[in-house]
């Protein structure tokens, strides 16, 4: 009788988890029907700005800037000097008004870094991908956590942010760019802020048009290089000729 | 809590106790990084099939088991859908009458029978021959050939030889679709005299009827999105795929967020942040009336075990408090209460074994195996539909334990008033995007927010979609195009203590005098007014 039991608890939980008719289990799926491996997955709230952190910096509407909160640097802009240390401590979201040296007349606020602040706030190496065609590639190519994508054509990186943060936390973005100092910049940035385990710059011509300074009249191929076969589950080209 | 037991046929082996599945869980890694999207279709999965004319359909794929298939209705007839699981998504099917949903082999198009186009190639070129040999002759001549137009045309119902009776013969007899098609073009009085464009639409419109193709696809955010707003747009309140698009990425929504959402626009927006988020992250989704509703639209975007269990559904009452009510809490004591259905859940011991008086009736009084099979099964399902449903004051802790990181609301109540409620349940420069179908109302709100200072970083906006068709020589936009895909108010949400730093009147006059605000110092007031009154205008 017990067995009869415990065989209809193992197909109900077994369907549960897995799908239906999946059939016999190997090892592997076995341990995957395990309810307690389904715990809450939540990030960790940020509610106040600390050093080091990226705070995005906005003067009026159509004006943003970012800056790494380090302790003692100034902020200046149209609207007066800034400390730092006046912003480290206060929560995100706060309104700050300039030092004394202007009577406080002049304000700030201060926000949170998304990808589209990000994308407004960055200086420009290249003409960026805007936020609405941003949102409308990511909803079309169906990215989802986990998933590998190529995208050609680094540029500033804006984009590179988006899809970054619709493949986290295991999914991995190939970006690839063919100007040395670009792709040395983007590495940077993607490092200062902590997305270089999502993204992986390649410093390659996907049309395959570039020459070897070396060799004169060598081309180099193009494609993907460094990325499986078959491995890909989307792809993003934003190039002169596509 | 719920695993799977290794169980020999023979006996009864107790299920893994807690040390075990805890080795487990470290050498499992992420457990979704299992559970992705398959690129073939599985027993129980939903399915969109896309016609070549832009239908959509959903179909439901299940194992044949009496009493419980799901046929799916196309053009009035039904077809089965369990022939479809194990295909890999892509696949081009073919209707057939009796054969049902067929799939073809090879890298099929949704158009069939290129020979056919190609038929209609060589036949111009045919005539381009005969035109060019006809070079010599009068011009006149040359002119009235190459110009194909529709002056002949007399719009009689008699340029097809074959009857409609004739035609039902050859589909019953079950004569292939090219066949029927290659029939209908041989015998048609005018099909010679089209243009090469016109010839293609004919054969392209035949094709469609007689050899009806479609392709399987999956449900995705995109796609369910797309189908719904072509079928019936006011019932998801007009919410266009880039809507849709915009919404996702403006509240930032990604893997371990945690978002609010009303949404009363058949459970779209749901369906598509679970699977943004993908298992990681908390969808807290406040639900009006009885149950949790839109609970069939979003199975079909076929959400694994964990992006369903990232659902929490809300009730409205715990986020939406009138005054009323408001009053009444605060009298009655609801500190500590005991969570009764928690307590009641977790007196079960998985697998649960039976009570004596089930063990009995087990026993005794069932007659056959398959009988007691089938009991013990459904029992078996529905605990474990019990022990992995929140009650509603887990749900409650979650709402109140933590602010959420963005804010959704699409539905058909009053924005402005549903923001404020729920604008306090967002954390301070969190992201929220209020979706509508009509412009007034955000407008109001647009104000409401700018006047309480509320929020920073306001956008009113809608999108303007225009779909082409793409053809050679023939690319320009549809005759139609949607003129209404809703509205969004997007923004960031302020601290309410710090996000309005404003100097008192006195320090500002102060700061003013001295410094001179931005276009630097104003002149004394007291200077001689020699200057032309004509000075002073602008």
């Amino acid at each position: 009788m017990d067995v009869l039991v415990t065989e209809a608890a193992n197909r109900a939980a077994t369907e549960l988890i897995l799908g239906p008719n999946v059939g016999h289990l190997d090892a592997k799926q076995r341990k995957l029907v395990d309810l307690k491996l389904y715990k809450e997955r939540v990030l960790p709230s940020t509610d106040k700005i600390e050093a080091g952190s990226l705070v995005v910096i906005m003067e009026s509407f159509d004006c943003l800037d970012f800056v790494y909160a380090t302790p003692g640097d100034v902020f200046n802009n149209r609207n007066g000097h800034f400390l730092h240390d006046s912003f480290i401590g206060k929560p995100f979201g706060c309104k700050v008004r300039s030092s004394a040296k202007n009577g406080g007349l002049g304000f700030v606020y201060l926000l949170r870094p998304t990808a589209e602040l990000w994308a407004r706030s960055l200086n420009h190496r290249t003409q960026i991908v805007h936020e609405l065609d941003a949102s409308v590639v990511s909803f079309y190519l169906e990215l989802r956590p986990n998933m590998v994508v190529c995208e050609s054509g680094t540029g500033s990186g804006a984009m590179s942010h988006v899809l970054a943060r619709c493949i986290a936390p295991h999914g991995q973005l190939h970006t690839y760019e063919f100007n040395q100092d670009r792709a040395e910049s983007a590495r940077a940035e993607f490092k200062l802020n902590q997305v270089q385990h999502l993204v992986t710059v390649h410093y390659h011509d996907v049309c395959g048009k570039s020459r070897d300074d070396t060799e004169d009249t060598k081309t180099t191929k193009g494609g993907f290089v460094g990325v499986e076969k078959q491995s890909v589950d989307a792809i993003f080209l934003d190039l002169p000729e596509p | 809590m719920l695993e799977v037991s290794e169980v020999n046929d023979s006996e009864a082996i107790p299920t893994s106790c807690g040390a075990d599945a805890e080795e487990n869980a470290e050498e499992m890694g992420d457990p979704l990084l299992e559970l992705g999207p398959s690129p073939v279709v599985r027993d129980g999965d939903h399915v969109l099939l896309v016609f070549a004319d832009g239908r959509k359909i959903f179909a439901h794929c299940v194992t044949k088991v009496r009493g419980k298939s799901a046929p799916v209705k196309i053009a009035k007839r039904t077809y089965n859908t369990h022939n479809l699981i194990g295909l890999s998504y892509g696949t081009v099917l073919e209707l057939g009458r009796s054969a049902g949903l067929t799939p073809l082999e090879g890298n099929q198009d949704l158009m069939p029978d290129p020979a056919a186009i190609q038929m209609a190639d060589d036949s111009i070129d045919n005539d381009k021959k005969a035109a060019d040999a006809d070079a010599d002759a009068d011009s006149e001549d040359v002119e009235q050939k190459k110009s194909r137009d529709n002056r002949n045309l007399v719009d009689s119902n008699d340029a097809q030889a074959i009857t409609q009776s004739a035609i039902e013969q050859m589909r019953e007899k079950e004569t292939h679709g090219s066949e029927i098609v290659q029939a209908l073009i041989q015998n048609s009085a005018t099909f010679d005299s089209k243009t090469k464009f016109s010839k293609q639409k004919y054969i392209a419109r035949k094709q469609l009827k007689y050899q009806p193709r479609c392709r399987l696809t999956r449900t995705t955010m995109a796609t369910v999105c797309q189908a719904l707003y072509e079928k019936d747009a006011r019932k998801v309140l007009n919410l266009r795929s880039d809507t849709l698009a915009q919404i996702l990425c403006y509240s930032n929504v990604c893997a371990g967020s945690q978002v609010l959402v009303f949404d009363t626009a058949q459970g779209i927006v749901i369906g598509s942040l679970a699977q943004r988020l993908g298992g990681y992250g908390k969808v807290l989704s406040v639900y009006t009336g009885h149950a949790p509703a839109y609970l069939d639209l979003i199975s079909r975007y076929n959400l694994n075990f964990p992006e369903n269990q990232s659902i929490k559904w809300i009730h409205a009452s715990e986020v939406f408090k009138d005054n009323a009510t408001q009053n009444q809490l605060s009298n009655t004591e609801e500190e500590e209460e005991e969570d009764l259905e928690k307590k009641d859940r977790d007196q079960f011991n998985w697998p649960c074994p039976l009570l004596p008086h089930t063990l009995n009736y087990v026993k005794n009084e069932m007659t056959s195996d398959k009988h007691r099979d089938v009991f013990l099964y459904k029992r078996a399902q529905r605990f474990t539909r019990k022990l992995t449903r929140p009650t509603a004051m887990e749900s409650r802790q979650w709402l109140n334990g933590r602010l959420s990181d963005s804010l959704i609301i699409a539905s058909k109540y009053d924005p402005t008033s549903t923001l404020l409620q729920l604008l306090p349940r967002l954390r301070p420069s969190g992201p929220f995007v209020v979706f509508f179908e009509y412009l007034e109302p955000l407008v109001e709100c647009f104000r409401e927010l700018q006047n309480k200072k509320l929020a920073i970083n306001l956008r009113l906006t809608d999108t303007w979609m225009r779909e082409y068709q793409v053809l050679e020589n023939r690319t320009h936009p549809n005759m139609t195009m949607s003129q209404n895909g809703g509205f969004l108010l997007s923004g960031t949400k302020l601290c309410p203590v710090t996000g309005i730093n404003e100097l008192n009147d006195e320090a500002l006059k102060d700061a003013r005098e001295k410094y001179g605000g931005r276009r630097g110092k104003r002149p004394p007031k007291d200077s001689s007014s020699t200057q032309p009154a004509a000075k002073k205008s602008k």
